[in-house]
């Protein structure tokens, strides 16, 4: 949940709050495959349920714009993956999510001069003096 | 559930989040060595633009080894109004050791005052752009400056307050690109739709600032109403001296 008594929390608008949590079940779903692998590596028999459920959420999550984007064919095939106890299926639907969010410019941050947040040196590096 | 006590500070010890210290105030602050700064704060009524200016001046106040900003209204030189003389006040607070200079504008939205508050600053640019001081300009839209003010290069950016609640208020930080956009875009929109230009133009940065604690909100109170009883005085005096 976000938690509106943090300092930490920016969000102020219904789009800013969807974006938000978009990227923190992107980020739970890394965690599960990332568990899964460390599991794997360790030679521990592992499950796809985890991997699966996070993935569930973060696709419910992005149901409606997946839906209105991608073509039906697509949309179908990236649901059956998500609806597979597979966990390589699991990861195919990722990376296609994950192309999804770079189109949305949600993770896609390597485009931008990063200025950082200095006021006057953020000022000097757009030409202001 | 529980009843939480209303926080007046983060665990950091200040009432906003530190990157507004480091990467705004004392940016601005070793920027003083070469010509005074302006940072303008708006917003609506009540969103705590004072508040925030007071925080803002406590911290430099600290940064500079000094104590926080004196609000009684004997002793107060930190914090001047529209009715006052921004040179004067300013410099008087400059004399005394201080760098950050409060003018605020919040209170005084009668036709004709903006035009006397762009007079001030224009006096002051004019006559005192080596005087070493940070300025914090409160005021109700950064739209109601002079355009020749921002391009006399002192204004350094915009904190933009929006969003008040019981506990804080949200303030969105502007540097001089993103306050170019805004301004550009209040223009294109007109008189009365201005304020959407806030959620179309963002600030590059944004947080949330703690409220001032019961005693200083208190003291705020009374030098606020020591303004305005001064300034209707000298409306009064004005009328005076125009009938005669």
């Amino acid at each position: 949940m976000v938690d509106f008594d943090s300092e930490a929390t920016i969000a102020s608008s219904a789009y800013d709050i969807e974006r938000v949590q978009i990227l923190k079940k992107r980020e739970y779903f890394l965690e599960a495959v990332e568990t899964y692998e460390k599991n794997i590596r360790k030679g521990i028999e592992s499950s796809s349920h985890v991997t699966g459920a996070r993935l569930m959420n973060l696709f419910f999550q992005l149901y409606s714009m997946l839906k209105r984007k991608l073509k039906e064919g697509d949309f179908d095939a990236l649901e059956k993956r998500v609806k597979s106890e597979d966990y390589g299926q699991h990861v195919e639907a990722f990376l296609k999510i994950s192309e999804f969010l770079d189109e949305l410019q949600l993770t896609k941050i390597d485009t931008k001069k990063n200025l950082g947040g200095n006021l006057v040196k953020r000022n000097k590096a757009q030409g202001w003096g | 559930m529980t009843a939480h006590a209303k926080k007046y500070f983060y665990e950091h010890g200040l009432p906003f989040p530190q990157d507004l210290k480091k990467e705004v105030l004392e940016p601005l602050i070793r920027d003083l060595n070469r010509e005074p700064s302006i940072l303008v704060l708006d917003g609506t009524s009540g969103t705590g633009k004072t508040s925030l200016a007071v925080h803002l001046a406590d911290c430099v106040n600290e940064m500079n080894g000094q104590l926080i900003v004196d609000l009684t209204p004997q002793n107060n030189i930190q914090l001047g109004h529209g009715g006052v003389d921004l040179t004067e006040m300013s410099e008087k607070a400059s004399e005394a050791g201080f760098i950050v200079f409060i003018f605020d504008e919040a209170d005084f939205e009668k036709k004709g005052t903006m035009t006397k508050y762009n007079r001030n600053l224009h006096k002051f640019f004019r006559e005192y752009r080596q005087l070493k001081i940070l300025i914090i300009l409160v005021i109700q839209s950064v739209s109601w400056l002079d355009n020749d003010l921002h391009d006399g290069g002192l204004i350094k950016g915009l904190i933009h307050l929006h969003d008040p609640t019981k506990n804080y208020t949200s303030y969105s930080v502007y540097d001089l690109e993103n306050l170019s956009y805004l301004l550009d875009r209040m223009e294109r929109l007109g008189r009365h739709k201005k304020r959407k230009a806030y959620t179309v133009v963002h600030g590059y940065k944004r947080g949330q600032f703690l409220d001032l604690s019961p005693e200083r909100r208190e003291q705020l109170r009374l030098l606020s109403t020591s303004f305005k009883k001064k300034t209707r005085k000298a409306i009064v005096k004005n009328l005076k001296a125009d009938k005669t």
